[in-house]
């Protein structure tokens, strides 16, 4: 596991340093920016005008993060040949594939962070002085949720990119990313579908893709009027369910790694 | 003692795209190397050199046949941690100096940190990457020979019993090469063993102890360096010889150039053969003596392998331009190496 975690370190500082992930951080920083420049609704709906474009512009820029940056983690090495000179270490390939991962949710966990925090002190500069509002501290459920989401989806272009192209890799983790947000209308498909073959499918679909839109936590944090029953046990539930999703996913990973040629 | 490595019937077949047909990289490969011994590895580009490397440390795996590397399975990770491994052209993170990159690979090791420095700064030192000029350079900045040197600091970290090193001189100046062709024979030296792949065959004439050449994934040939070279050769000129005279040299390894007959004779029989030209009244134009290169047996394998295959003229190498040479067998004349 401390091979993992060297591993993950060194993914972690190279990732860091890439232009094109700190491109699309700053944008969503810049678009977090704009959101406050909303200056013609009442107060309270103004408020929630901003709640709901933060935290979409930070799932946005979270989701191009991080399929941009798993889908190049294991191609990459192999392209330039950096795996070489670490497989022909004392490494197995699961400890060089974990780290790799720890080192994308590592890195997620820094940027989609650093999004947040910018998020939740604007959102506590705008509503100063506001009386009868939530803490901006909540926003943060809405943050790892966002978060929990990313280490999924990172784990879904991680087990891809262990036997597609990361062109290949972006289209099928992006539209599973779709189906996945789309998983109450698979199900109602499956649930009204008269033929047998058509309604498999759409059961299987709807099994199988992680459900990525149990993540989505927008409107109980934004709309006053949505309640949730019990609120650490649905988000509670996300995370076990992210973290499950994932650990099945990084198994399947290394089994195909394993026997990969490189 | 086991064998650093043992490569026994060793087979590894790649399909054609588009076709239902697969092409041997690796061809029923059975090479053994000692402990202790320098192995230089030979071959044209797309020999199997590389494939072979890699099959030896686990990155691809074998159609068929066995690879033991320090008495284990190829790729073990108990075995792992006594060899190395420099690839051709290595590449490492940009980002990062030759220290923090040596660092990096220490840890993967499983040394703790502060030890990785330690050894880090030794190893890259040893390697001439420690000046202050160097030291804080990110290797985006390196020059090649500069990256090769890393990696060969790298390649030192667990004080290696087996080194593979693939293509160390590949595209540097005659400095670096020089440098690091000083640093492999320090590494022989120490009594370290190496499966040296390299294009340069004056370093491995210089450097190994044993080699052996194969060709679209074939071994030809395999041997000590007298066994290759077949120790000295002599080049005898004679000017104008006498038909009788030409009739037994042409019986030999001959070149004719104009009214001139050279044959190039074992250093054994040049007394021999210039009592032989005197007695025939020969004038003899040049006595030359002449060490066989791993190139010239290179190029002689190699260049009538392609012939074969292609039914050209080889485009390299000085061999015989009469007609007798040219239909020699090419196959079976290295058989008695091979059965060494």
């Amino acid at each position: 596991m401390n091979t993992a975690l060297v591993i993950a370190r060194n993914t972690i500082s190279e990732a860091l340093r890439k232009k094109i992930l700190n491109a699309f951080l700053m944008v969503g920083f810049a678009m977090l920016v704009l959101t406050f420049a909303f200056q013609q609704f009442a107060p309270r709906q103004e408020l929630t005008l901003v709640k709901g474009m933060g935290l979409g512009i930070i799932s946005m820029a979270a989701i191009l993060i991080t399929v941009i940056l798993s889908i190049n983690l294991i191609p990459t090495e192999i392209e330039r040949r950096t795996i070489y000179t670490i497989l022909s270490k004392p490494v197995r390939r699961t400890e060089f594939l974990l780290g790799k991962y720890f080192g994308a949710v590592g890195t997620l966990a820094i940027n989609i962070g650093m999004m947040g925090i910018a998020f939740v002190i604007a959102i506590a500069l705008k509503q100063r002085g506001a009386e009868g509002v939530d803490s901006p501290l909540v926003m943060f459920k809405g943050i790892l949720m966002i978060y929990m989401q990313m280490v999924l989806l990172s784990a879904t272009a991680i087990f891809f990119s262990t036997f597609l192209s990361p062109l290949v890799n972006f289209f099928l983790t992006i539209s599973l990313f779709i189906v996945g947000n789309l998983s109450s209308f698979t199900i109602d498909l499956a649930k009204a579908s008269t033929n047998v073959l058509a309604k498999g499918f759409f059961t299987t679909v709807h099994y199988l893709v992680p459900n990525f839109a149990n993540f989505n936590y927008t409107n109980p944090l934004v709309q006053v009027n949505v309640q949730v029953k019990s609120e650490i046990q649905l988000l509670s539930q996300n995370c076990v369910y992210a973290i499950v999703y994932a650990t099945v996913l990084m198994i399947l990973s290394i089994l195909v790694f394993d026997r990969r040629e490189v | 003692m086991a064998a650093a490595i043992e490569i026994k019937n060793l087979t590894k077949q790649y399909p054609v795209p588009m076709k239902s047909e697969v092409v041997n990289a690796v061809d029923n490969l059975s090479v053994t190397v000692e402990q202790g011994e320098v192995f230089g590895f030979l071959g044209a580009n797309g020999a199997g050199k590389t494939t072979t490397i890699k099959i030896l440390l686990g990155l691809i795996y074998p159609t068929e046949g066995e690879a033991n590397v320090l008495g284990k399975p190829a790729g073990d990770i108990e075995a792992k941690h006594k060899i190395a491994y420099l690839p051709e052209s290595p590449y490492f993170y940009e980002h990062m100096t030759a220290r923090e990159i040596v660092t990096f690979y220490a840890q993967l090791f499983g040394m703790k940190l502060e030890d990785a420095r330690k050894k880090a700064d030794e190893l890259v030192d040893f390697v001439g990457l420690g000046g202050k000029s160097d030291v804080n350079k990110r290797v985006a900045e390196f020059s090649k020979g500069m990256r090769q040197r890393v990696g060969i600091a790298q390649s030192l970290i667990n004080d290696p019993s087996l080194l593979f090193y693939d293509e160390p001189t590949s595209g540097l100046d005659a400095i670096a090469r020089r440098d690091i062709r000083d640093l492999i024979l320090e590494l022989k030296r120490q009594g370290r063993t190496m499966f040296l792949s390299s294009h340069y065959l004056e370093d491995v004439e210089i450097v190994c102890h044993r080699a052996s050449i194969i060709h679209k994934g074939k071994l030809q040939v395999m041997g000590t360096m007298d066994e290759l070279l077949g120790g000295e050769r002599v080049e005898i000129t004679v000017q104008t010889p006498s038909a009788d005279l030409a009739g037994k040299l042409g019986g030999m390894d001959h070149l004719i150039v104009g009214d001139r007959t050279t044959v190039n004779v074992p250093n054994t029989e040049v007394g021999a053969i210039l009592d032989m030209i005197r007695s025939a009244k020969g004038e003899v134009f040049a006595v030359v003596p002449k060490k066989r290169r791993l190139e010239d047996l290179f190029v002689e394998i190699v260049g009538e392998r392609i012939d074969a295959a292609t039914g050209s003229l080889a485009s390299t190498g000085d061999r015989p331009i009469d007609g007798d040479a040219a239909t020699k067998p090419a196959a079976n004349k290295y058989k008695d190496l091979m059965d060494k």
